[in-house]
């Protein structure tokens, strides 16, 4: 039948009741049901419905290439296929970004904590430094005392002291107007060899006489 | 027995490795699916992404099957959901874009239907389906084309048997006003 004779047949208003007995025995129902006893125009009314039904049946029965149905499965393989290997990458991608993420994790936790440590003893040893300033001076001057007693008591130290004073003394007996007393033993042993008068005569002498 | 669905067997034998099985229950409900989406969404080429989002979804998710309902009922309940969500898109799409005939080009059918009575069928009755409400269109589809009983699209769309039935009359008067319209 022809299109356009088959869309003259539409009905503007549907009776619910109708389109219920027409429901009723949808689909497939060429005939209308012998229980329907209702008046003639009903059973037209029914009729008219049906063929509405059947003509907008009709508009969808159209053949399509059959090619299409044919290369549907083919081209969902390769979606799928495509799908996958995107997947595979984007897995790929992530669990590489995941483990950079844990390793950049890693070093900056590392770099944190020897940061961390090293402030630490920075802080450390700056607490010491204010604490113990005193006590590296006591050091300081028991260090230097022990260093001074242990000058005086150092006998090479006071044999050279005597060396190099002597040594000056005797320079200085080259000159006549010096008497040179070379050491506090003979001066001692001169002294206890001479009687009175020899003494008192030193003694005037030495009065004459300009001491070093 | 809901175990002598031979569905069952196919889905049974493709969680074993059987890649061949899919290939098989792809091939059963194929053109179903194309068709539940292209009256949806009015165009050839939405309805081909629709099928094979639908198939993807199948592959992907046939592991949960439960075996429960049948197959078909629950690839009809993937395939709608897939044409709602992607008519949203669309719309959503559209709207941002603020281009009204952004789908002008992906409508025409000029390399998948050849007959010239056919092509005008089909814009015709895309014409009238597009101007019912997207719940409303899917139910009359349901019903009307792919001839599903009220228990069977219940168990789809999870709607009370009366409540489809109503839907199902307003749509089916709004269809014949704008068929009747569109001749007078």
């Amino acid at each position: 039948m022809h299109l356009k004779k088959l869309l003259t047949l539409w009905v503007i208003k549907m009776d619910k009741k109708i389109f219920d007995i027409y429901d009723e025995h949808f689909p497939g129902e060429e005939n209308v049901p012998d229980k329907f006893a209702g008046p003639v125009e009903d059973q037209e009314k029914l009729d008219d419905l049906r063929k509405s039904a059947d003509v907008l049946k009709s508009l969808s029965s159209v053949s399509i290439d059959e090619k299409y149905f044919t290369n549907i499965l083919p081209r969902f393989r390769e979606n799928l296929e495509k799908k996958q290997r995107s997947f595979f990458y984007k897995k790929l991608i992530y669990s590489s970004s995941i483990a950079f993420s844990t390793l950049l994790l890693l070093v900056f936790s590392f770099q944190f904590m020897k940061t961390n440590f090293q402030s630490k003893v920075t802080q450390q040893n700056e607490t010491m430094e204010t604490v113990l300033p005193t006590a590296s001076q006591d050091i300081y001057i028991a260090s230097a005392d022990q260093f001074s007693d242990s000058i005086v008591n150092n006998s090479a130290v006071k044999q050279e002291i005597d060396k190099t004073l002597n040594q000056s003394l005797s320079a200085a007996s080259n000159s006549n107007d010096y008497i040179l007393i070379k050491n506090t033993m003979d001066y001692n042993n001169v002294l206890s060899q001479l009687d009175d008068d020899e003494l008192e005569k030193v003694y005037a002498q030495l009065q004459q006489t300009k001491i070093l | 027995m809901p175990e002598e669905n031979p569905d069952y067997d196919l889905v049974r034998r493709f969680l074993n490795g059987d890649e061949s099985s899919f290939n098989q229950l792809a091939r059963k409900y194929q053109a179903k699916i194309y068709w539940h989406a292209r009256r949806m969404t009015g165009n050839h080429l939405d309805a081909d992404e629709i099928v094979q989002e639908v198939l993807l979804v199948l592959f992907e998710k046939l592991k949960n099957f439960n075996f429960q309902s049948s197959l078909f009922t629950w690839i009809y309940r993937i395939t709608i959901t897939r044409s709602i969500n992607y008519i949203k898109r669309q719309k959503l799409r559209r709207f941002v874009s603020f281009d009204e005939e952004e789908n002008c080009g992906l409508s025409t059918d000029d390399e998948i239907v050849k007959n010239i009575e056919d092509k005008e069928k089909l814009k015709k009755l895309d014409s009238v389906l597009q101007k019912l409400p997207e719940k409303q269109r899917e139910i009359f589809l349901l019903r009307h084309f792919d001839e599903l009983s009220y228990e069977e699209i219940a168990q789809i769309t999870g709607k009370s048997v009366g409540g489809l039935k109503a839907n199902y009359f307003h749509a089916f008067e709004k269809v014949v006003n704008l068929m009747g319209n569109k001749n007078g």
